[in-house]
């Protein structure tokens, strides 16, 4: 039981990994970025979260485990969303572009 | 070794911030600057093993950062000029005054370092509560024994204080009934992704602060963390639909009842003894004790906070003088 726990936390792992790499990848737009950002906070977290449920076996701790996955697996998509959307909707177009988002854009 | 390695530079790090959050002049950079110095706080708070403060340290943060944002999205979306960020000019301090000062701080810092006491002060009073607890107050939670049992009087004086801040911000702040804002008060008020997120997500956190509250006597956790989770679905709500449709009277008048029958329990349980005489130290009647204790002090949190939210939101400004006084601040 412990080794497919191993197992599914060293996926998590791996895509984490491939997340932070994504992140700090040299010329990427805002959007890009934030698609992977996302994708470390959903995919990894929340195989980590099942790895460690399935560690401890059946206890108080793995329905607690349970509750948390559900409120990544339904959280975070949508803080990533939100983000998205606040700067699509103050004008921020960075298509080609790969600097951080500019203060002035969020001031009109 | 490490663990104390990852303290230290989490502490450099909480200087760095401090010292942004002081001589930073963008008042939306320093409100999310604020909320990192408590995320890191709270951090170091669970490095030293104190998880209840470090869950109220990342609670409170959570709710100021959304709390200070929302009012100044209010502040600017009335005035004429919109959101031009706060561009008071950081005075020059010359380098005569500086240097004196500095020279001041840091001897004062030498000195302390000097003279910093080594080895723990007295402490019986400490040892005497960490082993009697369990049989004076019940729980296993020293926190909450402490809290509830051997400082009971403090956490009066506290509940009077939370009372008296609501109070005053009843009373000094303008606001008529018609002045309520209708329509939209948020971008997200259309959003049927927020509204599923929402439906979903605010039974967790209320499972949270049941399970906090009712918990708070045998781990981490307590009467105010609860409260703080139940004001935080109401933050949830004013996002997604709005929370100018709850009766705002009822529940100050509910947080005045509370805090009655927040002094009222420990009269009979604690300061006069009558439990005591009648029951004997029983650990049923001192569970029971905790338990209503920390779901009054809770539902007291919540009803406070919300009120203060509810009233930062909804405050109405008088027209003529705040606009003045707008423009002094901007010139």
């Amino acid at each position: 039981m412990s080794i497919l726990a191993y197992i599914v936390m060293g996926i998590g792992v791996a895509f984490m990994l491939l997340g932070v790499i994504g992140i700090f990848k040299p010329g990427k737009d805002f959007y890009y970025r934030i698609l992977v950002a996302c994708k470390i906070d959903t995919v990894g977290l929340l195989t980590l979260g099942i790895g460690l449920a399935i560690y401890h076996g059946i206890s108080f701790f793995t329905g607690k485990m349970f509750l948390i996955v559900i409120m990544i697996l339904v959280l975070n998509p949508f803080v990533a969303h939100i983000v998205a959307r606040s700067a699509s909707r103050s004008g921020y177009d960075s298509i080609g572009d790969s600097t951080d988002v500019d203060e002035s854009a969020g001031e009109k | 070794m490490g663990g104390f390695l990852a303290e230290l530079l989490l502490l450099v790090f909480l200087v760095l911030c401090a010292l942004y959050i002081v001589f930073s002049r963008k008042i939306y950079r320093v409100i999310i600057f604020f909320a990192v110095f408590s995320l890191i706080t709270s951090v170091i708070y669970l490095f030293l093993g104190a998880p209840d403060v470090a869950m109220a340290e990342a609670g409170i943060s959570a709710f100021t950062t959304i709390f200070f944002i929302v009012c100044l999205e209010k502040y600017y979306s009335r005035g004429k000029d919109g959101r031009n960020e706060a561009t008071a000019p950081v005075p020059k301090v010359p380098l005569r005054v500086l240097l004196p000062a500095i020279l001041f701080v840091s001897g004062l810092f030498a000195l302390f370092i000097l003279y910093a006491p080594t080895g723990y002060p007295y402490t019986g009073l400490r040892d005497q509560y960490l082993r009697m607890f369990m049989r004076d107050v019940g729980g296993e939670n020293a926190v909450t024994a402490i809290y509830l049992g051997y400082r009971v009087y403090d956490t009066l004086f506290e509940a009077l204080l939370l009372v008296t801040a609501v109070v005053a911000v009843l009373h000094l702040s303008w606001y008529s009934e018609a002045a309520v804002p209708d329509g939209r008060h948020s971008e997200l008020e259309d959003s049927r992704m927020a509204k599923f997120t929402m439906r979903i997500v605010c039974p967790m956190i209320l499972l949270f602060g049941m399970y906090l509250v009712l918990n708070g006597h045998i781990s981490a956790g307590g009467g105010f963390l609860g409260g703080l989770a139940f004001a935080l679905i109401l933050i949830c709500r004013f996002f997604v639909v709005g929370i100018f449709d709850l009766p705002i009277k009822k529940a100050l008048k509910l947080e005045e009842i509370v805090f009655v029958f927040i002094v009222i329990l420990p009269i009979f349980a604690i300061f006069t003894g009558v439990v005591y005489h009648f029951w004997g130290n029983s650990v049923l009647f001192q569970t029971i004790y905790l338990i209503a204790m920390n779901a009054l002090v809770g539902l007291k949190v919540a009803f406070g906070f919300f009120v203060l939210f509810y009233r930062y939101v909804a405050v109405e400004r008088l027209p003529e003088e705040d606009d003045t006084e707008d423009v002094k601040e901007a010139g």
